[in-house]
């Protein structure tokens, strides 16, 4: 902004003029009337007719003009008319008067110079000094021409210096004043435009001056204001609160007069109608050094004083939550690296909660526990970096568990669980972490864990003993029963002892994979089941349950077009197994019976519905309002006295095994309708055989005829031993019997057997052991290959496993089916379902071929895997699956470059399976693995030489 | 001296190293020295050019791609040889290239590895 005028468009005599026109034609009318009228009017006298003509123009047009002006209006006659006639009369008169007329050009001049613009009045001067010169020659010569000549032109001079001398004033003179203006006008466009309100009051406390925000916070006009003081402003007297305020406001003004105008005004907070205000008040002095008033400034910090507000109490409820929470928090900067610690933070690490942080050690490096920092800064780097499963722009990192350094030295175990905060290119700028003090419920956790294991053991344990005698109680039975010469009676009581028998074994089945259907471990084998079937059979086994309490069990078929259709269904093939479909309708059907009043009817209907196929159970009794949530939750139950009501939830539980689900829909009206859906069979799903798959049928399968052959039987348990001389004939097969390993082992040097059928649970040596020496025998002898079946009464993956990599062939689960051994044996391992697959097709016990040049390494290598793979089962405790993956990875790099190729494989499938694969059977693994390190003989020389090795495998 | 040539092989697996170090050593042709991690072989690297450098992928504090990416990001080494061995290339691999390098496989017989390294030392020079 510049304040400085801008020069004037026209010459400045032009403005002069304009300027004080009305003067100078009221000045030369005076003049014209005074001088030139008498004047005039003595040449007309003197017969001088010309001249007083020639000056009573000029007199009149004076005169018109300043009439015009004087009435407001522009001057009729312009200057330079006038001047002109003017000139002539000063001809006329030199020519006539001689050196009177010479006297009057010096005033001529002089009043050219004020009326005209410089360039038109050295215009007429000119005239003049050129007129007068040839006068005063010719009439009074030389002498006097020149003086003339010299003293006119001296004036000319002496005018133009004095009117510029004048035009240089005049014009510093409007800029001062155009300044001050400028000045004037932006101090009170800033005080206009400013935030804050200000008012300048005299020492009387009357206002003098406010600004625009002054109205607006006072909601008043300035005109209403000026002159008056605050006790006069309008409204104050009437409202108590403004009276009291105007008088406190007043006498303020009165201490900053007193104060003086040196006083260091601190704002003052103050509160008007239910705003809060920031006042400052000053004196204020003139330049001459009185007091001739106060400004008083104020600002409204309504909103900041109760945004701050809103703040701080946002800041002490995080505070008390946290401190509710008992969390820690570290709070870390990505861009300084510099990490706050919070006081319980410090708390949970033993130190006080005042305590210095500033000489900490590294967190990572120090703080956490040796044993978890790889794992958790690998995790924590990644994430950082954007490279985790949170992805690049992850927010939340998942609570993580692990140890730090106390100030006593001894660990404590924490959760933690962070936010980052990323910047637009995805660089962590914070990460903001909550941490929590376990140690408490990690012991409770491990003492639950315990107590979960421990159940599982005794389940499992109950299990496989409840499986074995059972085994020998339907083999014997079914033994008697076929070579026995019984009566009728007997032999239907042993069929019924058979029958019971196997029902049992189901149960304890069923309760087997209901617990793997929980765990989510169940292998769904899928054929085609037909529903139509199932249903009827356990209508027929619940009929004395229904009639006992009077109900009719109805079956019918809907039509495709929703319809209750005929009396008689044919039949609805679903894909799933028949087990499940009839432990899950018979259970649901049980409660349905239950649930039904007396003489009621329950009625089942099937409807096949495109891909799915339905089952509607229909009962008229309603569920109770309280139970239908949880109608399929585990251990609900209605009203029963007996029974731990997990019937609906294994139906839902063996119903979503099978890809279905089972729905409920009851209401006091309409009773209770449960409809099961289920995948309707597939079209290459296999078709069920025969009715019902009972055992005493499948026994008439036609069994493959035996080749003459040597078995060694290996059980401890002698009525196994005894069904399986039944089960195997001699001839064509020569049986050799033995009550552990080591029999069997010597059983087998005496006469090498073709084929073992070996019990892995055993007393003295077990069966693992048996399979891995006659491996080594068979090796050693250079004997044919045998035959190694293991049997046993566990069915876990891991057993299975473990009796593989010993060297077993085949894995079978007891009781094991004759028709199966037999096939076995036949040599028709192709036409039975492959009961278990090793996880790699190289040969467990062949010998591992090592380069020569590592033999001396081979030591330490081995003792190195030893020890990795000793960290496998230690990862998966603390479920550490990413560390499991590195080992798997790390195991199988070694071992291939070693040439251990059968662990290479099994560590490439420990790493395939490390992150979703069962801890137990991953366990079993790795302990497989190690087994191996122990036993599998090992021979050096080239493998590139050896053209057998394969290269690929 | 004689006219050995210099490897670097990077492995976070010390057996691994062991074996390679003492195969490859006694050819009689090569000078091997290890690191077990990406940052520490670069500051070797600083120190002795290798003819050849021989690393491993997966390994914890770098992997792979990115101790390559640091070597050709530094002008100094940006054209040193390098190869990659890992257990995550199959033997079928071998002829294809990770990044623009070479790969081996940890499951190809040691006698293969040591001929192949051969191969690609004669060709970088």
């Amino acid at each position: 902004v510049t304040l400085l005028p801008s020069a004037p468009a026209g010459g400045q005599d032009a403005s002069f003029l304009s300027a004080n026109r009305e003067k100078i034609f009221y000045a030369l009318a005076i003049t014209g009337t005074v001088f030139l009228l008498p004047f005039s009017l003595n040449n007309f006298w003197q017969g001088r007719h010309l001249l007083g003509l020639v000056t009573a123009v000029v007199a009149g047009c004076f005169i018109v003009n300043a009439l015009a002006i004087y009435r407001g209006k522009l001057p009729p006659v312009p200057v330079v008319l006038i001047c002109l006639p003017a000139l002539a009369g000063l001809a006329i008169s030199m020519s006539t008067q001689g050196l009177v007329g010479i006297l009057w050009s010096y005033p001529a001049m002089l009043l050219f110079h004020f009326v005209l613009e410089r360039r038109f009045a050295n215009l007429f001067n000119a005239c003049i000094v050129l007129m007068a010169g040839p006068f005063v020659y010719q009439q009074f010569g030389p002498a006097l021409a020149g003086r003339v000549l010299v003293t006119l032109t001296l004036t000319v001079v002496f005018t133009n210096i004095f009117s510029r001398i004048n035009e240089g004033q005049q014009r510093s003179l409007r800029e001062q004043v155009v300044l001050t203006a400028n000045q004037v006008k932006l101090t009170s466009e800033l005080l206009e435009a400013l935030p804050i309100s200000v008012a300048v009051r005299d020492t009387e406390g009357r206002f003098v001056q406010v600004n625009r925000t002054w109205e607006r916070h006072f909601e008043l006009k300035r005109e209403q204001a000026y002159g008056k003081r605050f006790s006069e402003l309008p409204g104050w007297q009437e409202n108590p609160e403004l009276a009291q305020t105007a008088l406190a406001a007043e006498a303020t003004d009165r201490q900053a007069i007193d104060r003086g105008p040196d006083d260091r005004a601190e704002p003052i907070e103050r509160t008007r109608l239910g705003r809060t205000y920031l006042n400052t008040r000053r004196a204020f002095v003139d330049t001459a050094g009185r007091t001739i008033g106060v400004v008083s400034t104020t600002l409204d910090v309504t909103e900041q004083k109760a945004m701050a507000e809103q703040l701080a109490t946002e800041q002490r409820r995080l505070d008390l939550v946290v401190r509710a929470a008992r969390v820690g928090i570290v709070d870390w900067d990505g861009r300084t690296h510099a990490t706050f610690y919070s006081p319980r933070f410090r708390e949970i690490l033993g130190h006080a909660p005042d305590a210095d942080t500033s000489g900490w050690p590294d967190y990572f490096k120090v703080l956490i526990h040796p044993d978890d920092r790889e794992s958790v800064t690998t995790r924590w780097r990644s994430f950082i970096r954007g490279k985790g499963p949170e992805g690049p722009h992850g927010e939340y990192y998942a609570p993580e568990q692990y140890r730090l350094l106390r100030a006593d030295g001894s660990y404590v175990w924490v959760q933690v669980s962070g936010v980052a905060v990323r910047d637009d290119n995805g660089f962590v700028v914070r990460w903001i972490a909550a941490v929590t003090d376990i140690t408490e419920r990690r012991a409770q956790e491990q003492a639950l864990r315990e107590s979960v294991q421990l159940r599982e053991e005794v389940e499992r344990m109950s299990r496989h003993d409840l499986k074995t005698p059972l085994n020998s109680v339907i083999a014997v039975a079914r033994l008697l029963r076929e070579n026995s010469r019984l009566g009728a009676e007997d032999e239907e009581l042993l069929s019924t002892l058979e029958r019971a028998g196997y029902r049992i074994l189901n149960m304890v089945n069923l309760s087997l994979d209901l617990f793997r259907m929980e765990q989510g471990t169940y292998r769904f084998s899928p054929r085609a089941v037909d529903l139509v079937d199932v249903a009827r059979k356990v209508a027929a086994d619940l009929e004395s349950q229904a009639s006992s309490k009077s109900v009719a069990v109805r079956l019918r078929q809907a039509r495709g077009d929703g319809a209750p259709g005929g009396a008689s269904p044919t039949s609805l093939l679903a894909h799933g197994e028949e087990l499940l479909c009839y432990s899950m309708l018979a259970n649901l059907l049980k409660n349905a019976i239950e649930a039904s009043p007396e003489r009621g009817t329950v009625t089942v209907t099937l409807e096949g519905a495109g891909d799915a196929v339905r089952l509607h159970l229909h009962n008229v009794g309603a569920v109770p309002e309280a139970m239908r949530a949880s109608f399929f939750t585990k251990y609900a139950t209605s009203g029963k006295g007996a029974g731990l009501g997990i019937g609906t939830y294994s139906a839902r539980l063996m119903a979503r095994v099978q890809g279905g689900d089972i729905s409920l829909r009851t209401s006091d009206a309409d009773g209770t309708t449960i409809t099961v859906q289920l995948v309707a069979a597939a079209q290459d799903d296999a078709v069920p055989t025969g009715t019902a798959t009972s055992p005493a049928r499948a026994e008439a399968e036609r069994l493959p005829e035996l080749p003459a052959m040597r078995v060694l039987v290996v059980d401890d348990d002698e009525f196994n031993r005894l069904v399986m001389r039944r089960i195997l004939p001699s001839p064509p097969l020569t049986l050799e019997l033995a009550v552990n390993g080591r029999a069997a082992l010597d059983a087998a040097a005496r006469q090498w057997p073709d084929a073992v059928l070996l019990d892995l649970e055993m007393p003295v040596m077990d069966g693992y052991e048996t399979a891995a020496r006659l491996r080594a025998m068979e090796r050693a002898d250079g004997r044919p290959r045998s035959t190694i079946v293991a049997i046993s009464s566990n069915d876990d993956r891991a057993t299975m496993d473990r009796a593989i990599a010993a060297g077993c062939d085949q894995y079978l689960v007891k009781p094991a089916p004759r028709e199966t051994i037999w096939q076995i044996l036949a040599g028709r391992k192709a036409a039975v379902e492959p009961l278990v697959t090793s996880p790699s097709a190289i040969d467990a016990g062949a010998p591992v071929l090592v380069d020569p040049d590592l033999r001396e390494s081979l030591p330490a290598f081995l003792e190195s895997r030893r020890e990795a793979l000793d960290e496998i089962p230690m990862a998966l405790a603390r479920s550490d699956r990413a560390a499991l993956r590195r080992l798997a990875h790390k195991l199988a790099g070694g071992f291939s470059l070693y040439g251990f190729a059968w662990a290479a494989a099994e560590c490439r499938a420990l790493e395939r399976d490390a992150a979703d694969g069962d801890a137990a059977v991953l366990t079993a693994r790795a302990a497989a693995v190690r087994d191996y390190l122990q036993r599998v003989e090992i021979r050096f020389g080239s493998a590139a030489a050896a053209a057998s090795a394969p290269r690929h495998v | 001296m004689t006219n050995k040539r210099t490897l670097l092989v990077v492995d976070d697996d010390a057996a691994v190293l062991g074996a390679l170090k003492t195969k490859l050593e006694r050819t009689g042709r090569y000078d091997v020295a290890t690191a077990t991690a990406g940052r520490a072989a670069l500051e070797q690297i600083r120190d002795r050019r290798p003819d050849l450098i021989v690393c491993d992928i997966d390994m914890p504090d770098m992997d792979g791609g990115a101790f390559a990416a640091k070597l050709r990001e530094d002008r100094q080494t940006a054209a040193l040889p390098l190869v990659f061995l890992s257990g995550l290339v199959e033997p079928e691999d071998e002829e294809g290239r990770v990044g623009g390098w070479p790969m081996l496989s940890k499951r190809s017989p040691i006698e293969h590895l040591v001929k192949k390294i051969d191969e690609l030392v004669t060709k970088g020079t």
